[in-house]
């Protein structure tokens, strides 16, 4: 039996109009603080120690010498010649570091104080290219 | 005489599935988001061919025109970032970090970054600006 005066349960139903306004507002949030930009850059093999060991020093471990101006190549004491950036990188590319073993990709750089860091990024990203390991030395 | 109008049907747009499609999108990209935590640093990457493209950075390192570092976006000092990484290389090995130089810094700036990342073991990753 009803209970007199017992009040009449209306429909609930609440407004989710303004629902969907938040969540578009968080979506714009969300795709305005995005960074879907994926760098550009290139992994660099370096020993945990930056520096080579005695015995990756060998004869005729490629050695690059990077001053202001000035990109010097050698091969331990032997052949030192001065190369352009494009020189230097086809000189890595032809010792074909992949095909060889771990310890003898080492690339030395020994760099002066007054190198910019664009100019050794140069480097250092054409012998990461080539596949070479880049060990760091103090001049 | 009088011309009896038709009565226009009443235009009712379904709207009450808009805000389950909105709330999809938020929980994609509240999953998919990576936040920039480097925006405000200054820095002018260098330029250089044969550059790859890498995945969303994980972990970055900065190093802005006026040599401070900044550790995934606050400031940090050399030992603490070298602190910091021993400790992500501890548990994943193969830990890949983004290190951004600005391209005018010297050697005596920012050599000593880079052999700091090095020793700590973790894999680097240095960016620039591709060059065609």
């Amino acid at each position: 039996m009803k209970r007199i005066g017992a009040k009449k349960q209306g429909d609930i139903s609440p407004d989710l109009t303004s629902f969907s306004d938040i969540a578009n507002l968080l979506i714009i949030f969300f795709i305005l603080t995005t960074s879907l930009v994926r760098p550009f850059g290139r992994q660099m093999d370096m020993p945990s120690s930056a520096k080579p060991p005695e015995q990756q020093k060998s004869a005729d471990t490629p050695t690059v010498r990077l001053t202001v101006d000035k990109i010097v190549f050698s091969e331990g004491e032997k052949n030192e010649r001065e190369l352009t950036m494009d020189q230097l990188r086809s000189e890595l590319w032809k010792r074909n570091f992949p095909s060889l073993k771990p310890e003898r990709r080492a690339v030395v750089v020994e760099t002066s104080p007054d190198v910019k860091y664009e100019r050794y990024y140069h480097v250092a990203a054409a012998i990461a290219a080539a596949g070479g390991v880049i060990a760091i030395m103090e001049e | 005489m009088a011309i009896r109008r038709r009565k226009k049907p009443s235009l009712v747009l379904p709207l009450s599935s808009m805000g389950d499609i909105a709330f999809l999108l938020i929980i994609f990209f509240m999953l998919a988001s990576n936040f920039m935590k480097t925006g405000n640093v200054e820095l002018e990457k260098p330029g250089a061919p044969q550059l790859e493209q890498q995945e969303a950075p994980k972990c970055s390192v900065l190093m802005d025109k006026d040599a401070l570092i900044w550790y995934e976006g606050a400031q940090s000092s050399k030992d603490e970032v070298m602190g910091a990484l021993k400790e992500l290389v501890g548990k994943n090995r193969d830990f890949l970090v983004h290190v951004s130089i600005d391209k005018e810094l010297k050697k005596k700036d920012f050599m000593p970054l880079i052999e700091a990342i090095s020793e700590s073991g973790a894999k680097m990753v240095l960016t620039g600006e591709p060059e065609d």
